[in-house]
């Protein structure tokens, strides 16, 4: 079910055929897979480069934890931004959420930021821009 | 960047946030874009060959299904970090590899099966790279994922 969907009017019956089951349960199988979260979601993973996001920044944040739900609330409604993680703090890296902005421009990147920034009224963060994307895939489940 | 029409970007709108879970996907989204679905799957298939969509499929969520994972950030020298890349790169359980601005000029996620298993490809990507500054910050918790993008 991680493998691609072939392009072809059925879709679903070489799958169905491999699993000895009909197009319809495979198609409910995937439907409680993403009631039940473990489908986050099912359709196209589209190069964002390829149709004009040419710029994305990780931005790293130091937010106090009693502010960070009201971070996210924040960030949640803005469409440029893809990924907001909660991860492990250092002494020598002091930041505790990152967002993974995605922009048609470095200026649009920053402006999102800055919207961010003022909303929520942090200002501890650092920016790194991405300059080379060297490797960007699906994990391979069968490789694992 | 690719050029496409109208019809591309709602396809591509289309493909990614209302994918139709039935037996003939590509003659519902003919139906709702007034084609037909000789044209969608053409265009599809384009769209595959230009690069546009990488994959068509399940996007799983991978606590769920038991994986474990982490962003790691090295400091390499600007003359050791295309070497350093492809290292990384060569391990299928990094599946984003990425030069930054910054100290930490290398970013990459690791996944794995186990804590075990993790903590070993790590170790064996530290010894071969021998980064002079290196960082791993797991997940504790994840806010937001979404990976679709307007066309």
């Amino acid at each position: 079910m991680h493998r691609s969907l072939p392009i072809e009017s059925r879709p679903f019956l070489a799958l169905a055929h491999e699993l000895g089951a009909t197009e319809d349960e495979v198609l409910e199988v995937i439907r409680a897979l993403i009631t039940h979260d473990v489908i986050r979601r099912y359709g196209a993973v589209v190069r964002h480069g390829r149709i004009g996001y040419s710029s994305n920044v990780l931005v790293a944040w130091d937010i106090p934890e009693e502010r960070v739900n009201e971070f996210d609330k924040v960030v949640r409604e803005i469409d440029e931004v893809s990924h907001v993680y909660e991860r492990t703090r250092y002494p020598e890296w002091n930041y505790n959420i990152y967002t993974m902005i995605h922009g048609h421009s470095r200026d649009e990147c920053l402006d999102v930021l800055e919207r961010i920034s003022n909303s929520v009224k942090i200002k501890e963060y650092v920016s790194l821009f991405t300059k080379r994307e060297f490797k960007k895939r699906k994990l391979d489940l069968d490789s694992l | 960047m690719t050029i496409f029409d109208s019809i591309d970007s709602q396809l591509i709108n289309q493909l990614q946030y209302e994918f139709p879970l039935v037996k003939k996907p590509y003659e519902e989204l003919a139906n709702r874009l007034n084609i037909s679905e000789d044209e969608v799957l053409s265009r599809v298939r384009r769209l595959y060959a230009d690069g546009v969509i990488r994959d068509i499929g399940a996007i799983f969520n991978s606590n769920m299904i038991g994986l474990v994972s982490t962003l790691v950030a090295l400091q390499v020298s600007e003359d050791t970090i295309d070497e350093a890349a492809r290292i990384i790169s060569s391990y299928a359980e990094v599946t984003h590899n990425y030069e930054r601005e910054g100290d930490y000029n290398v970013w990459f996620t690791l996944t794995a099966a186990s804590e075990e298993a993790l903590t070993s490809t790590l170790t064996e990507i530290r010894e071969r790279v021998r980064p002079s500054r290196y960082l791993s910050v797991p997940a504790k918790r994840v806010f937001k994922i979404k990976t679709n993008f307007r066309a």
